[in-house]
């Protein structure tokens, strides 16, 4: 994902509220893509989103110009996400959770029998934000170390772990079409 | 990589089949808004809670011990701060002067008992019998001769861990009297002349070939000029109060004035004789003259001669002692002493004229081991026959004597 421009950022941290709005025309399906893959439910995806642009607005100021946004962004994202696991999911934060057991714990909703085939479902937590930040938001290995606080072999580790298994999942669901 | 490119597609593919509505940014605008409000309410309220909060705390934690029984109110708190700090800066004060720690404990204690009348020998109790450290024995015998509290009434409150504030407080005394104590007595020892100070104690040595002689516990030995003859009247055991002037250029301290003076018998006194039997708490030393002395030794020594240090029996040991107040006689410090009749005094050696000199040289005495013990005795008779004697001799012949010598002297 390429990056805003950044006089737009530089006038977003002095309060103008049309940078302000730029940037969240610009970010808005890119965070929310982001949430949606971890979280796999759009409601929540929403909610969280608005808390990640509520933080982002409010600590533009402390963003370090010198530095990518992206990757500072991700960091909100991630940590965003991760609070409102902790906040509304406590059951599925120390587990693998499945589609079963959400179902289970939260009923069937709509969209999560409707996503009953993604396989991304099958993925632990930290599984999914792995995929998210390395596909998604295309960050380098050296910035998901950083925001993930991993170090980078074992952040390599983790990435191939997870590739690994997305991968046998999407096979053994028959998806072979987009595998080849 | 196409492993890469496959995981791609494939999120790609994952539609969430949403759109983030433009709404929600004037609903983020909303929230950020109200959190300022919030802030800035808060941050308000703050102001005029903390200055109310701060007063009512003081106003509680001054009146009330609510630091414990050990420390007391704030007020006694914020004055045992001003009584620490102010030894802290006494014992700073000490330690930057340029003489070296001997010089400077020497300088310390002449100055306590010619200004204040306090005996080194009170100081020494304290930190032996009570464990209280120099520093602080010295303020509170300092306190305690100004106030007439009884030092004994002091003691027993500092050993229940009490802090200073509290401890002025139930003396009645007033805190700002103790700090102004310290500091008059940091003054004076800043304004002692570094180069000239008096020293009381009795000689332990005398070498009127160089002119010069040693106090017990004055590190160094003290001259006087080449043509004075007043050495000529000393005596070892003489006690003196000598006024010190140190020359820097030679860096020597020469004596100005020397006084015969009677000295109190309870004053640190040296000794040299051989380990006779260690006990748990004492120690029998055979002297030189053939008198048997018992010595009590603190704890931790007692542990030390019997363990770590290991002493034998008939050992030569250098110790230092007092007499307390019940008449017995107590170790403050000891050094194992080489069986040989060299001392070593800034690296130089000084050959008295049959006597047996006893500088207190605690650094150069730290418990050498035989080898070195022989080895410096070989370097050091060499160096004084050269200077001596100063004409042709053969250093191989002497050097094989002096190694036979010191075979024979060598402890199995």
């Amino acid at each position: 994902m390429t990056e805003i421009d950044r006089e737009i950022i530089d006038q977003a941290r002095g309060g103008d509220r049309m940078a302000q709005a730029e940037m969240f025309k610009f970010y808005k399906d890119y965070v929310f893509r982001s949430v949606f893959y971890m979280l796999k439910s759009r409601d929540e995806a929403d909610d969280v989103t608005e808390n990640v642009f509520v933080k982002i607005f409010g600590n533009l100021e402390k963003f370090d110009m010198g530095r990518a946004f992206n990757p500072w962004l991700s960091r909100i994202t991630l940590n965003e996400t991760r609070t409102y696991i902790k906040k509304y999911r406590k059951a599925y934060t120390n587990q693998d959770y499945s589609i079963d057991q959400m179902r289970a714990k939260q009923g069937a909703s709509r969209e999560i029998i409707q996503d009953v085939n993604n396989c991304l479902l099958d993925l632990t937590l930290k599984e999914r934000e792995i995929i998210t930040l390395r596909y998604f938001q295309e960050l380098t290995i050296g910035e998901i170390s950083s925001v993930m606080n991993l170090s980078v072999s074992n952040t390599k580790v983790r990435i191939h772990r997870a590739t690994k298994k997305l991968k046998q999942i999407i096979q053994s669901k028959g998806e072979s079409n987009v595998s080849r | 990589m196409y492993q890469d490119k496959v995981i791609q597609d494939y999120l790609k593919k994952i539609d969430p089949e949403h759109v983030v509505e433009d709404n929600m940014l004037l609903s983020i605008m909303d929230r950020i808004e109200k959190s300022r409000k919030d802030y800035k309410r808060k941050k308000h309220l703050l102001q005029f809670i903390t200055p109310f909060a701060v007063i009512l705390i003081i106003a509680v934690t001054s009146i009330f011990p609510v630091f414990g029984s050990e420390k007391g109110s704030l007020v006694d708190v914020y004055n045992s701060y001003r009584v620490n700090k102010s030894i802290d800066d006494l014992t700073k004060s000490t330690e930057m002067m340029k003489q070296d720690q001997n010089v400077r404990s020497f300088m310390y204690s002449s100055l306590l008992e010619n200004e204040y009348e306090i005996d080194p020998v009170e100081l020494l109790e304290l930190k032996y019998s009570h464990n209280i450290p120099p520093k602080e024995a010295a303020v509170l015998l300092l306190i305690s001769k100004r106030t007439n509290v009884p030092i004994e009434k002091m003691i027993a409150m500092r050993k229940r861990r009490m802090d200073w504030g509290l401890i002025a407080k139930r003396s009645r005394i007033s805190s700002e009297m103790v700090i102004s104590s310290i500091k008059s007595l940091q003054k004076k020892y800043i304004d002692t002349p570094k180069d000239g100070f008096v020293i009381n104690g009795r000689i332990t040595g005398i070498n009127r070939s160089i002119n010069c002689f040693f106090v017990e516990r004055f590190p160094y030995p003290i001259f006087f000029s080449p043509n004075d003859k007043v050495i000529e009247a000393l005596r070892i055991e003489t006690p003196v109060s000598v006024e010190l002037k140190y020359n820097s250029e030679q860096v020597k301290y020469f004596a100005s004035v020397v006084h015969v003076r009677p000295l109190s018998p309870n004053r640190p006194i040296f000794f040299i004789g051989n380990v006779i039997s260690i006990h748990s708490d004492t120690l029998v030393l055979g002297l030189i003259n053939g008198r048997r002395l018992v010595l009590k030794t603190p704890v931790h020594f007692s542990k030390m001669l019997r363990g770590d240090e290991h002493i034998e029996i008939g050992s030569r040991m250098r110790i230092v002692s007092f007499v307390n107040r019940d008449g017995v006689n107590c170790m403050i410090n000891y050094w194992i002493e080489p069986d040989i009749n060299i001392e070593t005094i800034h690296s130089k050696n000084i050959l008295l004229d049959g006597e047996k000199i006893t500088p207190a040289i605690q650094n150069n005495f730290k418990k050498p081991d035989k080898e070195e013990i022989s080895k410096r005795v070989i370097e050091e008779r060499i160096k004084m026959l050269e200077k001596l004697r100063n004409q042709n001799f053969n250093k191989d012949k002497i050097h094989s004597s002096i190694q036979k010598d010191v075979q024979k002297r060598r402890v199995p």
